[in-house]
């Protein structure tokens, strides 16, 4: 692939979910996408049947598209430069591939960037500011307040270092993708065997399960060591916080959602003002 | 004031393209976005705390396929900017927001369901004009930036002063509640955090 073709794919790969729409998904975006690939050495009246072939329905994880149009430019440029049954052999693999290699990739990157690498990144937020010294995230504070005791560095930094934890695995997989399917463009496996998927993804858990449940521990001792001392009522709120992690943990199992658990202990909790 | 909150409504439905329109480079997620209306409104902690806790919120809601989450760019800013300048109590303030990233659902789901026919329709002008398929993709962003502004410009007015009038006339229960269930946010996410990284 040519260096210039892959830059105007790479940019354009980002706009894929544009146009999203029930029908057909990412079909707009994809045919966007692949658009420079196609227009090279071609009549108007080719690109217009390669054109509505990637407007066929299409959809898959944004970010593991970037392979899947590898694929597609590779084959491409095949179909190009073949006529009559072989022809039309290639334009066959071409839908068969990116259908089989959309649904697989799709499921890889939804597990991969929401399942393991979003949670991380909330971990890396909370982690830099506590060990930023900033523990208001649990506990009370008071919002309109400027206090020099709060590093607002500290809390940038965190945002900043999510993103770039983020970034830095989703641009990367765009652009080394796009040269991966191009490459592989005639194997099976073709995008599931990028990256050791099944290793990375197993060692990112276990590092978000540290993270995560280091958070944990030392937001309980802030929130023990704030309380402590603070008679009844601080005792009552160490046990519901630890009452509600629990119940938080518990229910994802039952796929609750979180906002109905808020609603249910702000309605729980007026009643129990109401008398106390 | 109105000025201040027309900018403020322009750079949400900017950063709202973010969430899957352009980039998806997580500019849009609400931390970041709680920060930076935060930062612009002068409540930088309260824009960064809200957003922190938008987002442990709606820690669930993954847009995987056709599902389409509440919006959390609206829920982060409305909440900031109904603190801001709407003067709403913080708990107050986060309900209206998540009320306004509710709605939004229904908005996108529309606009979905509006480009349904746009594969034909590009099918058809392509064979005269393979090359307007970049002004489809324009006119999509374009109408999904508009129509995004639109709903929040009117929906942040609309619950704003909803909202506001009603809170006045609530029991001091519930406000107690609301604060109670508030700082349990983050020991609820953290609880739905672990549990969502252990799942295989």
């Amino acid at each position: 692939m040519k260096k210039i073709i892959k830059i105007r794919i790479f940019l354009r790969s980002f706009l894929i979910q544009t146009g999203w729409n029930y029908e057909r998904m990412q079909n707009v975006g994809y045919a966007f996408a692949i658009f420079p690939a196609l227009v090279l050495n071609r009549s108007k009246e080719v690109l217009y049947k390669a054109l509505v072939r990637h407007l066929e329905n299409f959809n898959t994880q944004p970010i593991m598209s970037s392979m899947v149009l590898g694929v597609s430019v590779k084959l491409e440029e095949e179909l190009a430069s073949r006529e009559g049954p072989e022809a039309d052999e290639i334009e066959k693999r071409i839908r068969i591939t990116k259908r089989s290699m959309g649904s697989a990739l799709g499921a890889i990157g939804d597990r991969f960037f929401w399942g393991i690498l979003f949670p991380i990144t909330v971990g890396i937020i909370v982690l830099t500011w506590q060990l930023g010294g900033f523990k208001n995230w649990i506990l009370p504070v008071d919002f309109g307040s400027h206090s020099p005791d709060i590093n607002y560095y500290v809390i940038s930094l965190g945002i900043t270092l999510s993103l770039i934890f983020y970034n830095s695995f989703a641009i990367w997989i765009r652009w080394r993708g796009l040269d991966f399917g191009y490459k592989c463009a005639s194997s099976t496996s073709c995008g599931v065997d990028f990256i050791d998927w099944h290793k990375l993804i197993n060692r990112l858990r276990v590092l978000g399960i540290f993270i995560l449940s280091l958070i944990t521990a030392v937001a309980m001792f802030v929130a023990f060591k704030h309380s402590f001392g603070s008679g009844a009522q601080g005792k009552i709120y160490i046990a519901c916080s630890i009452g509600v992690f629990i119940l938080g943990f518990t229910l994802k199992r039952f796929n609750h959602r979180n906002v109905f658990v808020f609603a249910a202990i702000a309605v729980a909790s007026s009643i129990v003002f109401l008398f106390v | 004031m109105e000025k201040q909150i027309i900018f403020l409504c322009a750079l949400t439905a900017l950063l709202d393209l973010d969430i899957a329109f352009v980039g998806q480079f997580f500019i849009s997620r609400p931390t970041v976005v709680g920060a930076v209306i935060g930062i612009l409104c002068g409540n930088f902690l309260a824009g960064a705390l809200l957003g922190l806790w938008a987002e442990l919120v709606l820690v669930d809601h993954i847009m995987i396929g056709g599902h389409i989450a509440p919006n959390r760019v609206f829920f982060a800013s409305s909440s900031v900017i109904f603190f801001s300048f709407f003067k709403m109590p913080i708990p107050v303030a986060f309900i209206s927001g998540f009320a306004i990233a509710w709605g939004g659902v229904y908005v996108d789901a529309f606009m979905r369901k509006t480009r349904s026919s746009w594969g034909r329709k590009i099918e058809k002008e392509a064979k005269d004009n393979p090359y307007r398929i970049n002004s489809w993709i324009f006119k999509s962003v374009v109408q999904q930036f508009f129509l995004m502004l639109a709903y929040f410009g009117v929906g942040l007015f609309a619950v704003g002063n909803i909202a506001g009038g009603l809170w006045k006339h609530a029991p001091v229960a519930l406000e107690k509640g609301l604060w109670f269930a508030f700082f349990m946010i983050p020991w609820l996410g953290l609880g739905t955090l672990l549990k969502h990284i252990r799942s295989r």
